[in-house]
Formats: structure tokens, C-alpha cells, sequence
């Protein structure tokens, strides 16, 4: 009887759960099965409409539709602030992408498309002085805020006093902030800058790309103010396609159409950004359609993307490349003497399979890369691949003096006057089952020709901890290292292989973490600084790349990939390596 | 009582001190903050400031002593990646917390009575054995398996079974309405309460064989009292003494809050605050709420102590 009673109980329990679930909204379609989006292919259509919408600026500002179309992101990580010069993360980049662009960012092309510029400054038409030190900047005719304020040039010149005062130090980069000498407002439309010294990179000032960049701030909000712990940080006045409503910390980010936005009202009405710091809950509120767009999967979610039930896995080719660092520090001390030799390097890279990484781990959705700017304007496309030659790379170890003498299957050598055994432990980030798999397949590769590279990771604020921090790859307390970085949208490597950047107790900020030295290349790189041409500059760094490729620096992998889940509502996306897919928000538009 | 309470509080205070050294020196050291700051498109002289902006350019025991000296105040600083008041984070999660962790310990309390009590009176019944089987089965699975199997039968099957299912995450911000709210709580409590009913039911139920066998049960039995009288009156309030304790020791993450939990369902709470800000270097905001979950600790511990008394008079404090 009692038995009955507490089975009536937990009966009960589970119907009033289901009689709350029935309480729910109507539940939606079901899902149709999506093509997925062209991706990285545009179509030149789609690129004309939003040229020809670009043009008709100020568009007349479209009426609310009756019914408002939402829309539902789900971002794993949390921005830290909605004013991405006050952070460091792509999350708030791209929250700002869509709320403030700046002045231009880059299209589905990479070629940059004009916000709130008119065009950019060029040497052509004198807005680009001869010594290459100011540049007249001239901002679109009768812009505004998303408050409805005017935005002017003086608000141009208030980003830049913002960006280098001292007192605000939310202000994560000042790089090439700091080089410009002043300003001046002769009109509401144009900003002429002084440069104290050429700056090669002036494109990344002012503007933003997929990754890195913010915009404009408003001087009549903001003047007078400190910007650390200001409201501002969580609900930015903004003049992109949305403006921030509100920000609750930890769920939700709601997006507003901007009426005042120059391109007009964008389609669709709202952008709720959830936060899902679950990539498997991500992938569940996907198909349950609780959210329509999932960026920042990783490369292994793709088969679980594209087994999802209505959803469509976008994979964009980046211009962010992994890669495995030699620590070729001259010091035996500190670097590992044998990858002193270039034909120890060399085989390295010979001796590991990296087409069939990209071929099975990534899908063959990327390509196995031979250097550090894929798929960028400056790439040297001449430069094939290594190819695997698990042969070649024995022979050039043998050459280099390196055998297996003691018969325990790897190969030692005499480097520096002393016996060296090829075995190193390799750090790179953990957790990422991508990163294990690689490092399983590349030890097994190079074991198969006589080196032994031991698996030694960290998560990655130990491996990216600074100098003072003890980080690894920052002192030099790595043999072989591992990670993804980029140099997009200017390729300036921002100083990553100057002589005197390699980081020491003197100067722990250096950012030169393969303390390589070469001064061909220290050259090089000092001059595609100094060049203003874009022509010229891209021959520099193709050459760079050529040294870089000859003296095998450094083991390329594979061009990452951007993988975002898409629901079947979601149209208009187009992604790219240096926009994203949030260059063009104003086009998106949801199906109900 | 006034002196033993007095006393205990005054050994938590050194507690604390312990743990704020031990928990800062193991933040810092085991995280730096300027990891964030080092791969992309920023000098070594935006590294230097920002090293110094943050303090992490002086030795770690001045970081220390600079901390405690304002958190004694009561005053975490600010979060060194938000630029805003640690308390400001808190207090945005700590609501959120407290409404998922009472909902799911009430839960908890309520069915692990029930089922062990009956599993007890019942013992080697049919009830009682599938129940220990399940219970060690909750037991021994990783909250994150039955987090988001849960969510795969109850909001994504049902969904594609067209049945009425349940919600993938928080939407806090549809909290307006009751009904929103139970219907979002339900996956997560019901994830929280599988593990921890599995292993409360088991205390209760081998406390309540304990006492159910002892001599005074039997002369209550005797005395012609009815079987629930029995069980309810003499039995539990014996038997309940180690589920107290448990309680006691659970009541420190009801501010803690679950990282996993929390972290599937997306419920904006203090575990995932925790997780995130830790993951970040943000060591204000971790070091912040070690120190109120470990003052929830000491203080839950008295109160424990004290309940005793309440519970069972043969106890005095002294």
C-alpha cells in the first residue's frame, strides 16, 4: 500500500515536469535540413547588393517590421567588455563588430569595405603625404550615434585621446596609437593624423577586422570620464547596425536595430547573444533551435555538426595558422643545440605527415600550409609544402651526423662538442583532443625516423604565462612548443622574430618567442616597416617567407579553421579570414 | 554555548587566514594573469604597462598583503579583466546560484528522507534492492554524463519526438514568470539531485537500520505506538544526526554553486563565475569567493555543531 503510495509520488513528480513542459511556448517547425552557406566562397552577387547598400548611404530608415524578427547567438565564452579596445577576446570583437565597426573593417573578399570612412586615406589623391607621416582621414557625411548624437571627426580625435591616456587602463593595446604624434579637426568630416615616426600597419588604427580592432568612442558621452569601470564598458553607445540595449552578465546580451545606422535599419530586429559555455549544450540548443548561430566549435565538432538534425557546420579557412615552434635560441643553455642545424629541422618537417592530418583530422577542409601568412594578400604562394619523405628526412639526420648508435631506436649525434639524443618533450595547450591528435600522429611520424618527442602540455594560462609568470614559451623553457596565431589584417608580425624581442629578464615583454636571430631577416622585417607601398611590402615579406620556408624555422601545419553551427532560420551569412562572418550583419536575416 | 561559539569563531578567523595564503599563493602561482596578454597584435611596452596597472610587477607577498588588507575591509577590488567591482560580479550571481542550489538541496533532502526511511523499514525488500542498486549506479556517474543525458532525452528527443519538452539553458531573463522558472530548474535540480540523493539515501538508510534495531524502538514498538509514530518520533530523530552533519558540509556550495552544472545548462551562477574568472587569471574575483565559501564553511560548521544540540539533548557543547 505504502509501496503504491511513493510510486503515485514519483508519478506525479514526473508528470507535473511534463504538464510544465506542455506549459512551454509552441514549439517551432521542425527542422528542414540546410544547405550550408557558401562560407568563404561568396557569391559576387551578394558582395554587389551590399556594395550597391553601401552606396546609397544614408538609406532611408525602414519602418519596424509588425512582427520583429529575432535572432539567437550562442557564445561559449563571455566578453570581459563590450568595448573591445578594453579586451582582449574575439568574443568582444565580434560583439563590436556588429555594434561599432569603426571606420572600416574587411568583407567576405578580405578587401576592406568602408563604415564610417568615406574611403581610405591613399598616396593617389594626396590624402596620404609623401613622406608617408599624415594621413587625411574623411569620416561619411551626417553620421550619427546610436543615441541620435552627431558623430563628427572630433569623436575620431576622442577615440585616440582615449585610447592613450594613461588614466584608462582597461586599454589593452596602444600599438600604433602611441606612434601618432596629433590630430586635427579642420571639419566634422575629416581627421588629418600625424604620425611621429611611419607606421606601416595605420590600416588596423581606427577600425576592425574579425579578430582584433574597435571603434569609435563618443566624446559627448565619454569626455571628462574615465573609462575603467565605466558604464560605457557594458552598454557602449555605438554606431554600427545594433547598439547594446542590455547586458546580463553571465546569460544574455541583447542587440537593438540601429535606426540611426548610415546603411538604414538592418533586417533583422534583435540579437539575443546567450551565453552556452558548453560546446555540447551549444550543439544541443542548436537543434532544439534555442539558438540559431554557434560560433568558435572547434574542428573535430564538424561531424557532430553535420550529423546535428538542421543544423549546417560553416567552416572558414583562417588566415590563423598552427604551427610548432623551435626554440633556436643560440645559447646551448637555453635552446636544444640540434635544431641549430637546418637539416635536423628540415626533417623534422619532412618526417611528419602533415597531409594526412589535414586529410583525416581536419576533414580536408583546410590545406597544410607552408608558412605564417595563409591566405592572406601577402602570402608567398610559390612556396609548396614539404612534402611527407620520411626517406629524405633519414638521409639529411644521417648527413647532420645523427645515428642511432646505441640501437635503442633513436637517433643522437654530437652537437656543441657534446653526444645529443634527439628526444624533447613538445608543450602545447590542453585540453584539445584536435592538439592531442595531432601531437600523437607527428611523435609516431618522427619516432618512425629515429626522434622521440614526448607529449609535455599545459593549459594554456601556464604555457602563455609571461616571463615574469614563468610561462614556458615566454623564458625560453621549451624545446618545442606549439600554437595557433595569426597576422591579420596587416601582416606585421609585431616584432615575433626581431633580434631584440627575443624576451630576457631585461626586457621579459620581448615578443620574439622563437628567440631566433637571423639578421637577413631582422632586416627584412625592419624594412617592410618602413615601407609605405603596399606592393613593395608584400615583396618583403614574400621573401621573408622564402627565408623563413629555406631555413625551415618553424613546422607549419595547417591553416585553422572558424566552425560555426547554423540553424535552418538564419540566412545572408558570409565568412571570411579577416572579417568573419559579423562584417555583414546588416544583411543578415532570419526566415520565421 | 556563548563561549564554545565564541571560541570556534575565533579559531575560523586564523582558519581563514590559513586558507587565504594557501588559496593566493596557489591562484597566482598556478595562473598567470598576463597569459591573456601575449599572443596578438600588442607591444612589449602595452605588456609592461598593463603588468604594472595590474600590481603583478611587485612581489607576490605585497600582492598579498595589498589584497588582504582590502578584503578584511571588505573590499575585493575589481576584477582585473571586467574593470568593474568584484562585488558587483557576485551579487549578479549570487541570486542565480542561491535559486538553482536551495531549489535542488530542498530536493534532495525531501527524497532522500522519503526513499531512504522507506529502503530502511523495507530493507531487503524488492523496493530497497533496486534502490541500492540505483543509488550506487547515480553514485558512480560523472555529473556531466547525466547533465546533458538529461538534456539530450528531455529537450532535444522530446523535441524531435514532438513531444513537449524541456529548455537547453538558463534564460534568465524569462524568469518573470514562475512557471519559467521551475520549468528551467527542472533538468538542472534533477541532474544535482541524482548524485547527491544517491548517496544521501544511503547514510539515512544505514543510520535508520541502526537505530530501527536498537532496544528503545523495540519498547516504543512495545508500548503499543502506532508504526509511523515509531519511525517518524524515535527512529529519524536519532537516525537524522549524520544527514545533519551532511547537510552542514553541503551548505557552503549552496553560495559555491556547481561548476558543471552550471556550465551545461548555462545557468549564470557562481561556479561558472568561478570556473570563467579562474580560466581568465582573474584572481581577485577566484580569491573572493574562496574566501566567502570558506567563511561559509567555518560558519556552517558551528551551526552544524549547534543543531546538534537542538537534535539530540544527550550533546552538549562545552
Amino acid at each position: 500500500m505504502k509501496g503504491n503510495r511513493l510510486f503515485y509520488l514519483l508519478s506525479l513528480a514526473v508528470i507535473s515536469a511534463m504538464v510544465l513542459s506542455a506549459c512551454a511556448p509552441a514549439t517551432q517547425a521542425p527542422l528542414p535540413t540546410l544547405a550550408p552557406n557558401a562560407g568563404a566562397t561568396k557569391a559576387a552577387a551578394d558582395l554587389a547588393a551590399t556594395k550597391a547598400a553601401e552606396a546609397a548611404a544614408p538609406a532611408a530608415t525602414a519602418a519596424p517590421p509588425a512582427e520583429p524578427k529575432t535572432l539567437t547567438i550562442g557564445f561559449q565564452q563571455e566578453p570581459t567588455s563590450l568595448y573591445p579596445a578594453c579586451s582582449n577576446m574575439t568574443f568582444a570583437v565580434w560583439v563590436g563588430q556588429m555594434t561599432n565597426p569603426g571606420i572600416w573593417t574587411w568583407d567576405g573578399d578580405n578587401q576592406p569595405i568602408m563604415e564610417l570612412a568615406e574611403k581610405m586615406p591613399n598616396a593617389a589623391d594626396g590624402s596620404i603625404s609623401a613622406d608617408g607621416l599624415t594621413y587625411t582621414y574623411t569620416l561619411k557625411p551626417g553620421l550619427k550615434w546610436s543615441d541620435g548624437e552627431p558623430l563628427t571627426s572630433a569623436d575620431f580625435k576622442f577615440t585616440w585621446e582615449t585610447i592613450i591616456d594613461p588614466a584608462n587602463t582597461c586599454i589593452i593595446s596602444r600599438l600604433g596609437y602611441d606612434s601618432i604624434e596629433s590630430i586635427e579637426t579642420p571639419d566634422d568630416v575629416t581627421a588629418v593624423v600625424k604620425f611621429k615616426e611611419f607606421y606601416a600597419p595605420w590600416g588596423n588604427l581606427f577600425a576592425m577586422s574579425g579578430n582584433s580592432g574597435s571603434g569609435l568612442v563618443p566624446r559627448h558621452v565619454l569626455e571628462g570620464q574615465a573609462l575603467d569601470n565605466n558604464d560605457f564598458l557594458r552598454q557602449p553607445i555605438t554606431a554600427g547596425a545594433y547598439y547594446v540595449e542590455s547586458w546580463v552578465q553571465g546569460d544574455l546580451i541583447t542587440l537593438q536595430a540601429n535606426d540611426n545606422y548610415f546603411r538604414g535599419r538592418p533586417k533583422i530586429d534583435t540579437i539575443f547573444i546567450k551565453m552556452v559555455p558548453s560546446r555540447e549544450a551549444l550543439l544541443a540548443a542548436l537543434q532544439t533551435g534555442d539558438v540559431d548561430l554557434g560560433p568558435d566549435f572547434v574542428e573535430a565538432s564538424i561531424p557532430d555538426l553535420e550529423n546535428t538534425p538542421g543544423v549546417a557546420a560553416i567552416a572558414i579557412t583562417s588566415s590563423s595558422f598552427e604551427h610548432y615552434l623551435f626554440n633556436l635560441d643560440q645559447d646551448p643553455a637555453v635552446g636544444f643545440c640540434p635544431f641549430q642545424d637546418v637539416r635536423v629541422r628540415k626533417a623534422m618537417i619532412l618526417g611528419i605527415d602533415r597531409f594526412t592530418i589535414a586529410d583525416t583530422l581536419l576533414f580536408g577542409k583546410t590545406r597544410v600550409v607552408s608558412n605564417l601568412w595563409p591566405n592572406t594578400p601577402v602570402e608567398n604562394t610559390d612556396l609548396a609544402p614539404y612534402p611527407y619523405d620520411p626517406a629524405q628526412a633519414m638521409a639529411l639526420l644521417d648527413e647532420a651526423g645523427y645515428t642511432d648508435a646505441d640501437g635503442d631506436g633513436i637517433r643522437e649525434g654530437a652537437c656543441n662538442g657534446e653526444t645529443v639524443k634527439l628526444s624533447f618533450t613538445h608543450q602545447t595547450t590542453t585540453p584539445n583532443q584536435l592538439r592531442a591528435d595531432v601531437q600523437a600522429l607527428a611523435a609516431q611520424n618522427l619516432l618512425d625516423i629515429g626522434i622521440e618527442m614526448i607529449p609535455d602540455n599545459k593549459s594554456p594560462d601556464i604555457l602563455f604565462a609571461g616571463y615574469a609568470g614563468d610561462g614556458p614559451l615566454a623564458t625560453g623553457k621549451f624545446v618545442l612548443g606549439g600554437y595557433t596565431t595569426s597576422f591579420i589584417p596587416d601582416p606585421d608580425p609585431a616584432g615575433s622574430f626581431d633580434c631584440d624581442q627575443i624576451p630576457t629578464a631585461d626586457k621579459p615583454d620581448g615578443a620574439n618567442w622563437y628567440r631566433m636571430c637571423f639578421p637577413e631577416l631582422d632586416a627584412m622585417m625592419l624594412e617592410q616597416k618602413s615601407l609605405a607601398d603596399p606592393v613593395a611590402r608584400a615583396d618583403i615579406f614574400k621573401q621573408a617567407q622564402q627565408f623563413m620556408y629555406d631555413n625551415a624555422l618553424f613546422i607549419p601545419f595547417y591553416a585553422r579553421l572558424n566552425v560555426l553551427g547554423v540553424g535552418p532560420r538564419l540566412t545572408g551569412l558570409q565568412g571570411s579570414a579577416f572579417g568573419d562572418v559579423y562584417w555583414n550583419v546588416y544583411d543578415w536575416d532570419v526566415t520565421p | 554555548m556563548t563561549t564554545y561559539i565564541v571560541r570556534r569563531l575565533i579559531q575560523g578567523v586564523f582558519i581563514l587566514m590559513i586558507i587565504t595564503t594557501v588559496s593566493f599563493g596557489l591562484t597566482r602561482l598556478s595562473s598567470d594573469p598576463m597569459a591573456q596578454y601575449t599572443l596578438g597584435r600588442i607591444s612589449a611596452e602595452d605588456r609592461a604597462r598593463i603588468r604594472k596597472n595590474l600590481g603583478l610587477d611587485q612581489p607576490l607577498p605585497v600582492q598579498y598583503f595589498k589584497w588582504l588588507n582590502l578584503a578584511a575591509r571588505g573590499d575585493f577590488g575589481y576584477s582585473i579583466t571586467n574593470r568593474q567591482p568584484v562585488s558587483e560580479l557576485i551579487m549578479q550571481r549570487l541570486p542565480q546560484t542561491l535559486v538553482l542550489m536551495v531549489t535542488a538541496e530542498v530536493v534532495i533532502i525531501a527524497l532522500s528522507a522519503l526513499l531512504g526511511i522507506y529502503s530502511a523499514i523495507k530493507q531487503y525488500s524488492l523496493f530497497d534492492n533496486v534502490l541500492t542498486g540505483l543509488s550506487f549506479v547515480g553514485f558512480s556517474l560523472p555529473i556531466f554524463f547525466i547533465a546533458l543525458t538529461l538534456m539530450f532525452i528531455f529537450a532535444v528527443q522530446f523535441k524531435v519526438w514532438g513531444l513537449p519538452y524541456l529548455p537547453t539553458g538558463a534564460d534568465v531573463w524569462d524568469f518573470k514568470e514562475p512557471y519559467e522558472l521551475i520549468r528551467h530548474l527542472v533538468l538542472p535540480v534533477a541532474s544535482l539531485a541524482i548524485i547527491q540523493v544517491a548517496g544521501y539515501t544511503r547514510y539515512l538508510r544505514s543510520s535508520m537500520l541502526e537505530v530501527l534495531s536498537q532496544d528503545y524502538i523495540r519498547t516504543a514498538r512495545a508500548k503499543g505506538l502506532v508504526e509511523q509514530a515509531v519511525v517518524v518520533r524515535h527512529a529519524l530523530r536519532n537516525a537524522a544526526l549524520p544527514l545533519v552533519t551532511l547537510i552542514g558540509l553541503d551548505a557552503p556550495t549552496l553560495l559555491a554553486g556547481a561548476i558543471v552544472t552550471e556550465t551545461v545548462y548555462s545557468w549564470p551562477g557562481m561556479g561558472r563565475l568561478f570556473w570563467q574568472q579562474a580560466g581568465r587569471g582573474d584572481y581577485p574575483t577566484v580569491m573572493a569567493i574562496l574566501l566567502i565559501v570558506a567563511t561559509a564553511v567555518v560558519v556552517f560548521q558551528i551551526i552544524t555543531d549547534v543543531a546538534y544540540t537542538l537534535i539530540d539533548p544527550r550533546i552538549r557543547l562545552s
